[in-house]
């Protein structure tokens, strides 16, 4: 009797367990197969999760790595509002004006915001900081609610804004290095595809597909930030004590072409670049040409002393000021009669420059030009460099090499100038200037590792070693940079006061004073220029620019710890030179049809 | 009639032996697979805690190298000398010490060298024009 009881309850259960399982079959297979397509594509639509992870943009930092950041992403909120939640509630006028007491807004922009009955979306303020949003937080407002969102951010505000451009707020770099480097800070994003419960929160065990974003790479500059920041104190104090209307400075290490600081005035904060005109965003240094005046006589001197037509001692008649060619007038500062080669840089005669760039020959003349880089972009690894204007020898009249010797008639940008001078202080090798050192990886993967590389060697090392003495001279009593010196250290130099081109003639009234030179002189290390821009009411390089040049290197040889004399930096520059000897140049320079020969 | 040994019978139902290792097999393997299961959702979790605890401390570390930049910067650091009243200069050529391999060495006193030439006027002009 138990036996048949037990028998039948199991029975019983089989089936009841058997029929249960079918109904949850049966209600399965409905489910799976029963159901339209675009009702399942629903349920597994909203069971699932699709996104692009964006990468973190790298960081830019200064010469000495990772410790001294230039610019960073930082994580921040966008807060928005649904605005048919906040006028359903009718709180309108306290929210609008808690957001507006909170982030700092109109309260009637804020309420425009937020008085939109159809709208279900609307951003009330972009990338606002963590501190700010967590006070709001604590409100708990309805209808309104914060986005995780990346920011860049610029530390420093203004410092180094020329070099380091910015990133618009679709996260493109837009300027300076930020363009430049683009590619590599901005890395590439990753993917996420996988399930979410019931709060669309991912369920790590069923994710279909990842691929992790690849991190920006960090660029590293070659720029020094304690040097930068003397040189831009140094340019802040020169635009209120000359009442200038710009100026820029380069210093550029001149064995290796690593430009070691580079600012220009007027500025503006990096964090508020929309709020900054054109005009202010210009990074002078590289994008804006100018007459160079006298501190484009080096290259002329350089020339003819590298082609033999003039030597040192060589005595031109500079004609008591004023000489007539080509029934056209050229006019010396200061009244000369004869003068050495060596005395023409020195006091900075034009007539003396002219008549030696007339032993050269206009087609000599321009092929050295060339050479130099003048008319052509130096290949620094930035955008917005300007090529300047060096006319072909068709464009050239009677008289342009004798107004293109003394640095009129010819545009150059204030890199060209600084690489030319650096050519005569590196035994003539002119070398391709470059601001970003390195590019890393955040796992120390280098990307980018830049070497010093030689374009091209327009005069001889003993041409160049005679035109440091000539332009040793130039600070010494009675030449025109005496201002520049610096105690300690011999200074080579050239000054340069130019009346600015206007209307097809030359101003009376504006001028560029500049001062362009390099030290120590017997074994240079850095070379710098100095632009002011329409100095009032002192106009003079000499009075302007030199003092500036003498307060920057004055504290840049600190800075960089250079001696005055040591002895095994000539064993380093050779070292330099012949391994930037082996490497391949990236480019050409464009010369004349018979391009250059030897002796450059 | 031959007796039926009551010691080896069978008293009820009993499950035959193949079914029942079966169906304890099967249970072993369903308490495995949810056992697994859950391990993989509770790692998953875990992954996930620490995914999003790693993000946060990005976040932080980010912020702090960020306000710790703007700390040491120049313009901060001057501003701070100036608030306490700290003037600090550069130290002269004959304040300084290098270390170099073949041991320190104090730096020679500044001495100005001649290098600046000193041309002759010729007579020889050179007319150009």
């Amino acid at each position: 009797m138990t036996d048949q009881r037990t028998k039948w309850r199991f029975v019983i259960s089989m089936i009841a367990l058997i029929l249960a399982m079918a109904c949850l079959g049966t209600r399965l297979a409905f489910l799976h197969l029963g159901l339209k397509e675009k009702m399942r594509e629903g349920f597994e639509k909203s069971r699932s999760l699709e996104k692009n992870i964006h990468p973190g943009r790298g960081i830019i930092c200064d010469c000495k790595g990772e410790g001294n950041i230039l610019a960073i992403n930082l994580f921040v909120k966008d807060v928005c509002a649904d605005p048919s939640v906040v006028l359903k509630s009718n709180m309108l006028v306290r929210v609008a004006s808690l957001l507006s007491e909170k982030l700092d807004l109109p309260v009637d922009e804020v309420a425009v915001r937020l008085n939109q009955p159809d709208k279900r979306f609307a951003y009330i303020k972009r990338l606002v900081k963590q501190e700010t949003v967590t006070e709001l937080e604590k409100h708990k407002l309805a209808g309104i609610f914060l986005q995780d969102t990346t920011a860049r951010y610029y530390p420093h505000g203004s410092f180094m804004c020329h070099i380091l451009g910015f990133v618009n707020y679709d996260g493109v770099g837009s300027a300076g290095v930020e363009q430049g480097m683009d590619k590599y800070l901005k890395g590439s994003p990753g993917s996420l595809e996988t399930l979410v419960d019931a709060r669309r929160q991912e369920l790590y065990d069923q994710r279909f597909r990842y691929i992790p974003p690849l991190e920006g790479a960090n660029v590293v500059l070659t720029v020094d930030q304690n040097l930068q920041y003397i040189v831009e104190k140094a340019l802040d104090e020169a635009m209120v004590e000359h009442h200038a209307k710009g100026a820029w400075v380069i210093v550029e290490r001149v064995r290796t072409g690593e430009i070691l600081a580079m600012a220009s005035r007027p500025a503006y904060d990096l964090n508020e670049f929309t709020s900054a005109d054109d005009n202010v965003k210009l990074n002078r240094a590289i994008g804006m040409v100018y007459e160079p005046g006298s501190t484009f006589k080096p290259v002329t001197i350089s020339a003819a002393l590298n082609e033999g037509t003039v030597s040192p001692e060589n005595v031109f008649d500079c004609e008591n000021g004023a000489w007539m060619y080509k029934n056209r007038v050229l006019k010396d500062y200061h009244p000369y009669g004869n003068l050495t080669v060596a005395d023409g840089v020195k006091k900075s005669s034009n007539i003396l420059t002219a008549k030696v760039a007339l032993t050269l020959g206009e087609k000599r003349m321009r092929q050295y030009l060339c050479a130099f880089g003048i008319g052509s972009k130096t290949g620094l690894d930035m955008p917005g460099e300007e090529t300047g204007i060096l006319r072909p020898l068709s464009g050239w009249s009677g008289i342009s090499a004798t107004r293109i010797a003394i640095g009129q008639g010819v545009a150059v940008t204030a890199l060209q100038m600084v690489n030319m001078i650096s050519a005569i202080a590196n035994d003539g090798y002119l070398m391709r200037p470059y601001i970003v050192s390195q590019v890393l990886r955040s796992n120390g993967t280098v990307l980018i590792n830049t070497k010093p590389e030689v374009l091209s060697r327009p005069i001889s090392s003993e041409t160049a070693a005679i035109m440091r003495k000539l332009l040793l001279r130039v600070t010494e009593d009675g030449g025109t940079g005496r201002k520049a010196r610096v105690e300690g250290y011999e200074v080579a130099g050239k000054t340069g006061t130019a009346q600015k081109p206007v209307d097809g003639g030359y101003s009376s009234t504006a001028y560029t004073a500049s001062f362009l030179g390099f030290l120590p002189a017997d074994d240079p290390e850095i070379a710098m220029v100095i632009v002011i821009d329409e100095p009032q009411p002192i106009h003079l390089g000499g009075t302007v620019a030199a003092p500036i040049f003498s307060k920057i290197a004055n504290q840049a040889v600190r800075c960089l710890d250079i001696p005055p004399v040591r002895n095994n930096r000539l064993t380093d520059r050779k070292a330099v030179i012949a391994v930037s000897q082996n490497s391949v140049p990236t480019r050409k320079w464009h010369t004349d049809e018979e391009g250059i020969k030897g002796g450059f | 009639m031959i007796r039926r040994n009551r010691k080896k019978r069978m008293h009820g139902f009993v499950l035959p032996a193949p079914f029942t290792g079966v169906v304890v097999a099967g249970s072993l393997f369903a308490l495995s697979y949810i056992w697994l299961g859950c391990r993989c959702d509770s790692l998953g979790r875990d992954i996930k805690a620490l995914e999003i605890e790693k993000s946060q401390l990005k976040k932080e570390i980010l912020n702090e190298e960020s306000r710790w930049t703007k700390m040491k910067s120049p313009s901060n650091i001057e501003m701070i000398l100036a608030k306490h009243n700290i003037v600090m200069t550069w130290p002269r050529q004959d304040q300084i010490i290098r270390l170099s391999e073949a041991g320190p060495y104090l730096s020679a006193p500044y001495k100005k060298t001649d290098h600046s030439l000193t041309y002759v006027k010729r007579e020889k002009v050179v007319i150009h024009d």
